[in-house]
């Protein structure tokens, strides 16, 4: 029901004529109102002073225009002219035909008579108005003579209305200082001021005493005529519209947006586009069609007889589909929720919101601060009034000096001034020993305790607490180098019990195996037990070196030493096991003897253990590369080879101790070779880094150069 | 028949020592702790000790200690303390040398022979007065014959390695870098020297070390040189 296109193209088509319906009931109701009117009689209209007046003022209209120069001067056809009668809802019914006039001011004429007809003398004119079927009555310098004797007797009562008229002349232009909506500003004969008075017109008209209908009201009488018949039907088609049109008007509300196979609203560009905007546009076009059509037909004669009906009809149903665009998109914005995001008071809004949220935050940050600011100031209250009590005494005191002891007292305040500055820097001073203390606390330095004497009173606690924590600090590292020395000691301790039994675990393998036995898998069985107890042996060595080494717990012994020859010494050393494997050695040692500082024997570990990695672990006919460069005034050593076994194992992990290449630890090796490397190389002031990229191995060291 | 004297609280390793020896024709006793071992001693003549540090009653320092007070008697300290300080101390104290364990037994019984030797024969050498004779401790070069004795054993050199030994030797005590051994021994500048004399110091010590890991006349002062150690 929703979603039937029918139902709404139907509702949407109904609605404009059902409303037009309504209209056009209402015009009716209007046309009947008007057409019920008093009827009069035109004898007693034609005595009355409502015809006298409407019939002097006319004149008098008509004798402005001659003056003035109007525009109606020249346009004036032939007994085209009348009295309107007004109905008692004011609104003219009747007319008076074939009024005629002729007005004579000085030399110029102003008649309603056409001067093209075979009346080309004014004397003829006259003739030709009083000719007609119909009453005069004239003015003549200042004299009526009427036929009617109403005229006759209370034209005179009119005579004030023609006298006097103000005019002034500014830039060529006549303004009027009176004002009267005929005669504004009309162009004059170039007369500064201008006045003039009954005498001096002639004025001759003419009337027939006989009223007749309007144009408009002939028309309300033809249509109410021809409706009359339906008056029933339109009255009960009235509340039905009505309630048709609600009906499908709340309908369309309902189903406004939903479309057949969609879920929630459908939306479309047009209503992406700012409600304001939407409902200006409309609003001005749909203001112009009515400004420049239905309004434009000034009276229903016009609507009804220069194709104003289509022209309405045209403009009614294109300011209906406007406003029909404007309601659907306020409808289904409504209904989607985006009625206030997709309008530019909506994001103004939304705008303001967060601005006012970030000011809010602001002020709340400030305020904060400020209770913060006010807490340290109650907490620290004591001070505070100290200070404040201190300030005030001083200006008592200063003050009191300088009343008792004038001069000598100035030299006294000066004095006591001089006391309180002093004061206030030796503070400042303490508080910036404390400072520094911390400092070189927080850089990792032991700084002496702090001497309590050499600080104020205000100052006291807070060196005992500060030489308390250094104190608990001081002694966390002891305790920490402490046992970290007892882990050593441990592990030393254990390795010697360890090695006494496997002493003879060694010693009696060694003499099975020379014992004759047949039986061969007893013999593999024994060279098992022979290699796992040298691996046991060579781990709990391993073990204690690694644990000292990176526990700093080594004794070093450092020389001077030159790198070019501990490289050719080292590899020299390697020479047989790496040609076992069949490595190229490729060594790149600079001319320039290189010296460090290190201790000869950690530096040949250092360099065994990794040279020992390689002779295992280093593929087969592959080639080894050690570089030696000298860089500003550090020596760089790097070893390069390619790993037999394929490295999925990161270099962090591969430092770790324990950690080997090959994870299922089937070769020899404690694991502690690259471990106990690095710990000796940090120990002596060096660098060392590991890399593994795919399966290139590469061992970065580095020391610093000693001249 | 030379009596050596093994001294270990653990039996095991007692035992297997006098196995080892044993076969290779020493006569072994045995004692457990150190006063059993300054017993022995007193009661018979030994020529070597095998002594162990860790020990009940009378360690192995102490028992070293009072041997040395009326002794020459070799004696080789046998320990699980693997540290510099423990060698050194040991060392010191008047040991002949010190074994770690867990020992080689090739190790073990060729530190022995060399201990005996000295004791018995080569003690009584004493000075050799030919000039063209180099010697330290049991290391001797005969410039004579061409030949090197370790321990009384002729060592077979190529002529290269006996040059340069025979040229530390001569300089004992002397700290020589590769370029220096290069160009005394070639008596030529050094320039593609890369690590041959190296590889000739490692199989050097190979011959004449019974450790070369731990050698006892060629050391290697990593990083500065090789010298030829002096031994008395």
């Amino acid at each position: 029901m929703k979603e039937s296109r029918v139902l709404k193209i139907l509702s949407y088509v109904l609605i404009p004529i059902f409303i037009l319906n309504l209209i056009f009931c209402a015009l009716y109701g209007i046309c009947k109102e008007k057409f019920i009117t008093t009827q009069i009689s035109e004898s007693e209209y034609f005595t009355s002073d409502l015809f006298l007046s409407d019939y002097m003022n006319d004149l008098k209209i008509e004798c402005n225009n001659l003056i003035y120069n109007h525009d109606r001067y020249t346009q004036i056809q032939d007994g085209e002219y009348e009295i309107s009668y007004k109905s008692n809802n004011d609104k003219y019914n009747y007319e008076i035909k074939d009024l005629y006039y002729l007005i004579i001011y000085e030399n110029f004429v102003l008649t309603n008579v056409e001067l093209t007809a075979d009346t080309n003398s004014i004397e003829k004119l006259i003739k030709y108005i009083s000719t007609q079927d119909s009453k005069t009555a004239n003015i003549i310098n200042g004299e009526v003579i009427a036929e009617s004797e109403i005229i006759q007797n209370k034209a005179i009562q009119y005579f004030d209305n023609f006298i006097i008229k103000y005019y002034k002349i500014v830039n060529d232009v006549v303004l009027s200082e009176e004002t009267d909506e005929n005669n504004t500003a009309i162009y004059s004969y170039g007369k500064q001021n201008y006045e003039t008075s009954i005498e001096d017109f002639k004025i001759y008209s003419s009337y027939k005493e006989q009223l007749v209908e309007s144009a408009d009201y002939k028309i309300y009488k033809d249509l109410i005529k021809k409706v009359q018949p339906y008056e029933n039907l339109m009255i009960y088609s009235v509340p039905i519209s009505g309630i048709l049109i609600t009906i499908m008007f709340i309908y369309l509300i309902i189903s406004i947006g939903h479309i057949k196979n969609k879920e929630g609203i459908d939306l479309n560009d047009f209503d992406k586009i700012p409600i304001e905007i939407i409902f200006i546009v409309i609003g001005i076009l749909v203001g112009l069609i009515i400004y420049f059509t239905i309004l434009n037909f000034e009276n229903l004669n016009e609507c009804f007889y220069t194709g104003g009906i289509s022209v309405f009809l045209l403009s009614y149903f294109v300011s209906y589909i406007l406003c029909c665009l404007a309601m659907v998109t306020l409808i289904k914005r409504i209904k989607a929720k985006i009625l206030f995001k997709e309008s530019i008071i909506g994001n103004f809004c939304i705008w303001c919101s967060k601005f006012i949220k970030k000011l809010f935050k602001k002020i709340k940050k400030i305020y904060t601060k400020i209770k913060i600011t006010y807490k340290n100031i109650v907490d620290s209250w004591s001070i505070i009034l100290k200070i404040s009590l201190m300030i005030v005494a001083y200006f008592i005191l200063a003050f009191c000096f300088l009343l008792i002891f004038e001069d000598i007292g100035f030299i006294l305040d000066l004095f006591i001034l001089a006391y309180i500055l002093y004061k206030l820097f030796e503070n400042i001073s303490c508080y910036q020993k404390i400072e520094n203390h911390l400092k070189a606390m927080y850089k990792g330095e032991h700084p002496p305790k702090l001497n309590k004497l050499e600080f104020t009173k205000y100052f006291k606690n807070i060196v005992e607490y500060v030489n308390d924590i250094s104190r608990g600090y001081e002694n966390a590292i002891e305790e920490g180098i402490k046992s970290e020395r007892l882990k050593t000691e441990l592990i030393t301790n254990v390795s010697h019990d360890i090695k006494t039994p496997l002493t003879s675990i060694i010693n009696y393998v060694d003499l099975i195996k020379k014992e004759e036995i047949n039986n061969d898998k007893a013999k593999e069985y024994i060279e098992i037990l022979d290699n796992k107890s040298q691996r046991l042996k060579k781990l709990t060595e391993d073990l204690v070196e690694a644990s000292k080494a990176s526990s700093g717990n080594v004794k070093l012994n450092i020389e001077k030493i030159n790198i070019n020859e501990l490289i050719k010494q080292t590899t020299g050393e390697f020479q047989d096991k790496f040609k076992e494997k069949n490595l190229d050695i490729i060594t790149q040692i600079p001319n320039q003897i290189l010296y460090i500082n290190a201790d000869n024997r950690y530096m040949y570990r250092i360099i065994e253990n990794l040279f020992s990695n390689i002779s295992k672990y280093a593929l087969e006919n592959s080639r080894v590369y050690i570089d030696v460069k000298k860089e500003l005034n550090i020596v760089k050593i790097d070893i390069k080879n390619i790993s037999k076994e394929k490295l999925n194992i990161s270099a962090d992990e591969l430092i770790q101790r324990f950690v080997r290449g090959d994870r299922a630890r089937t070769t020899e090796g404690s694991g502690l070779g690259i471990s106990i490397s690095k710990s000796l190389t940090e120990i002596q002031n060096g660098v060392f880094e590991l890399q593994i990229d795919g399966d290139l191995f590469k061992v970065h060291l580095e020391f610093n150069i000693v001249n | 028949m030379y009596n050596i004297l093994v001294c270990d609280d653990e039996k095991e390793i007692v035992k297997a020592i006098e196995i080892y020896l044993t076969k290779e024709g020493y006569n072994v006793l045995k004692a457990y702790n150190g006063e059993e071992c300054i017993k022995m001693l007193k009661k018979n003549d030994i020529h070597l000790v095998i002594l162990d540090i860790m020990m009940p009653k009378k360690d192995g320092i102490e028992t070293l200690e009072e041997i040395r007070e009326y002794s020459t008697i070799p004696v080789i300290m046998l320990s699980a303390k693997s540290e510099d300080e423990d060698k050194i101390n040991g060392l010191n104290l008047g040991a002949d040398d010190y074994v770690t364990k867990p020992f080689n037994v090739l190790e073990l019984i060729a530190r022995v022979n060399s201990g005996i030797r000295r004791y018995t024969k080569l003690g009584k050498l004493e000075e050799n007065s030919d000039k063209n004779i180099y010697r330290t401790g049991d290391l001797i070069v005969d410039d004579n014959l061409k030949t090197v004795t370790v321990d009384g054993n002729i060592v077979k050199l190529t002529p290269t390695e006996y040059n340069i030994l025979k040229f530390l030797l001569k300089n004992k005590g002397i700290v020589y870098s590769i370029e220096q051994i290069y160009q005394n021994v070639w008596e030529d500048e050094a320039y593609v020297v890369e690590n041959i004399i190296a590889v000739h110091i490692r199989h050097i010590r190979e011959k004449i070390e019974i450790n070369p890991k731990e050698p006892k006349y060629l050391k290697v002062i990593w990083g500065i040189g090789y010298k030829i150690e002096k031994i008395d």
